[in-house]
């Protein structure tokens, strides 16, 4: 099995946010140049907003990657529900401050107001929609106070869309919608993908019906994508070991997309 | 864990299960189409029904003739020029197929002297037909003997015409003894029957027109029309084209009833060639072998022939060969 041809193409689609696994696609890189931009101007509080695995995690994550070398950013990948803390914890991210027992938000703002940046310290919310209204409004208070800039991402559901209009509405100066990838940007991605592993003759097995098929269970979102590559490439590790007849090597079979489809719930058999 | 055996059996459930609508439906489809055109031919066939100028080949002339006998009265229509001038226009395109019981009448015909239909012919004085030929020059009977025979049996509101084939001739065979036109009540003006393959024939005013009224006795009024050389053209033409042993054997009979024996032995060869279980062929080539006089080879084929069928009609005509029979 260690020989298997499919064991590394199996690797890289592990559901794993990784920004060496950041895969540029043309829709994608504008999105994220769109919100370099947007970072470096003066705004208090920039919305990611999008489905579930529509890449919202990798865009912070490269964001923070590539931003943090010139200046002080800090990425809450799970939120804090606790408001005491969540304060903690920011006030030894971003000013190296440790407190010993609980902080409020007037201490917390006190903190803050001793130190100065050359830009203004960025805040990278993940998963904004699991924190609670009441921390919700200490974050709009902190931006409107400009001692830091936040980026936040939520799912975009109708629960979610109230607690943006609610916490944020005024306060958004920017938000930025991510959606699934077309039939086209999921072949670059898979193929991108794979031949980053240098897994080229895996790569040249995917046709443009295999593409489609995948599409078709995946709607374009990566992460059912990297979950339903992941589940293929295992099954062909499985013939490959136990019935290597079976598999043809010149293109990806239907059969075992579906069957990774069916094992990883897109398909319901 | 991968449970590969347990998902090939819910992949292979899935794909039942994604295949059954389109089976579903293709044999819907189907059986839709079929019953839409079963409903189509059937209504075809009931519309067929409905429309007397359909022109039919009519074989069994003693059949038709019987049950005319059997009728004490019979009413023969008026012949509508324009209606009759429309259905032999609308004739153009009916497909008339040649009845191979009828061409039975032709062996009987040449062998049989007793034939009713000759014996009309031969009856100059009760012969419809006769009549109508001597009536100068005006005459049902075409002058080329480019023929065709109608019956012209009234029914219902209209004339039904039986085109029946025989001896190359159109004669209006009255069968029922009428000594003269006057007792048809023909008085009605012409009539013209037209279309490609048969020649303008204007019916007399005097003579041919059949009148409405009741002819109480005697009514059987078998017409033979018989087959011109354009519809043997079209015949030959039509078997050039479809190769049909049916229609080879309908040549075959009809030049052996022309006495043109060579023609008839060339194409029950060619028909046995067609299909080599056809007992008239069979026969109708040894009775042609017979007539050109080629005994020897006649009783070799017949006796080829018994030996591959045991057909009781060929040994029939081997007995009258051997006897002497057969001439």
């Amino acid at each position: 099995m260690k020989n298997s041809p499919f064991e590394t193409p199996q690797n890289v689609f592990m559901d794993v946010v990784d920004v060496k696994d950041y895969v540029q696609l043309d829709r994608v890189s504008s999105i994220y140049q769109a919100l370099k931009d947007s970072v470096k101007k003066p705004l208090k509080m920039i919305l990611l907003f999008g489905k579930p695995g529509t890449g919202k995690s990798m865009l912070l994550n490269k964001l923070h990657s590539d931003l943090s070398k010139r200046q002080k950013v800090v990425i809450f990948h799970t939120p804090i529900i606790d408001e005491s803390e969540f304060l903690i914890t920011l006030a030894k991210e971003l000013y190296d401050v440790e407190f010993a027992s609980e902080v409020n938000f007037t201490q917390f703002d006190k903190i803050a107001s001793r130190f100065k940046f050359e830009e203004i310290p960025l805040l990278l919310l993940d998963e904004a929609q699991l924190y609670s209204a009441s921390l919700m409004e200490k974050i709009r208070l902190l931006s409107d106070s400009r001692k830091i800039k936040f980026v936040i991402s939520l799912h975009k559901t109708e629960k979610e869309d109230i607690i943006a209009k609610e916490h944020f509405q005024t306060r958004i100066w920017e938000s930025i919608e991510l959606v699934n990838a077309t039939r086209a940007e999921l072949k670059i991605y898979i193929q991108k993908k794979l031949m980053k592993a240098n897994s080229f003759d895996v790569a040249n097995m995917f046709n443009d019906n295999n593409i489609k098929t995948v599409h078709k269970h995946t709607n374009g979102n990566y992460r059912d994508t990297n979950k339903l590559m992941f589940s293929l490439f295992q099954i062909y590790s499985w013939y490959e070991e136990n019935q290597p007849t079976k598999i043809n090597y010149a293109s990806i079979t239907p059969k075992i997309i579906e069957m990774a489809a069916i094992h990883t719930g897109l398909l319901d058999a | 864990m991968l449970n590969i055996q347990d998902l090939e059996r819910r992949w292979l459930r899935y794909t039942i299960k994604r295949y059954i609508p389109i089976v579903l439906i293709t044999s819907l489809s189907i059986i839709l189409v079929i019953v839409l055109s079963f409903v189509i031919s059937s209504k075809d066939i009931a519309t067929n029904e409905k429309h007397p100028q359909n022109l039919v080949f009519d074989t069994n002339i003693k059949k038709s003739t019987a049950n005319i006998l059997q009728n004490n009265t019979r009413q023969v229509d008026k012949v509508d020029p324009n209606h009759s001038q429309d259905d032999i226009n609308n004739s153009d395109t009916d497909v008339m197929t040649p009845s191979m019981t009828f061409l039975d009448n032709f062996d009987e015909n040449m062998q049989d002297s007793n034939n009713y239909t000759n014996n009309m012919q031969n009856n100059q004085q009760n012969s419809y037909n006769n009549n109508i030929q001597n009536n100068q020059g005006d005459s049902y009977s075409d002058t080329n003997n480019n023929n065709r025979g109608y019956q012209n049996r009234p029914q219902n509101n209209y004339p039904q015409q039986q085109y029946q084939q025989n001896n190359n001739q159109r004669v209006y065979n009255n069968q029922s003894g009428y000594p003269n036109n006057q007792q048809y009540g023909y008085n009605q003006p012409t009539q013209t029957y037209q279309n490609n393959n048969y020649n303008t024939q204007e019916v007399n005013e005097n003579s041919n027109i059949v009148n409405q009224n009741e002819v109480t006795e005697n009514p059987n009024i078998t017409i033979d029309v018989k087959s011109s050389s354009n519809d043997i053209q079209d015949v030959i033409k039509r078997f050039e084209n479809n190769k049909s042993p049916v229609l080879s054997l309908f040549l075959a009979k009809y030049y052996y009833s022309k006495g043109n024996y060579k023609m008839s032995k060339s194409y029950s060869l060619v028909t046995n060639e067609l299909d080599s279980n056809i007992d008239e062929s069979w026969i109708l080539f040894v009775k042609s072998l017979m007539k050109l006089g080629d005994k020897k080879k006649a009783k070799k084929t017949l006796t080829s022939y018994i030996k591959h069928s045991n057909s009781l009609k060929a040994k029939e005509l081997y007995k009258k060969i051997n006897k002497g029979k057969f001439k």
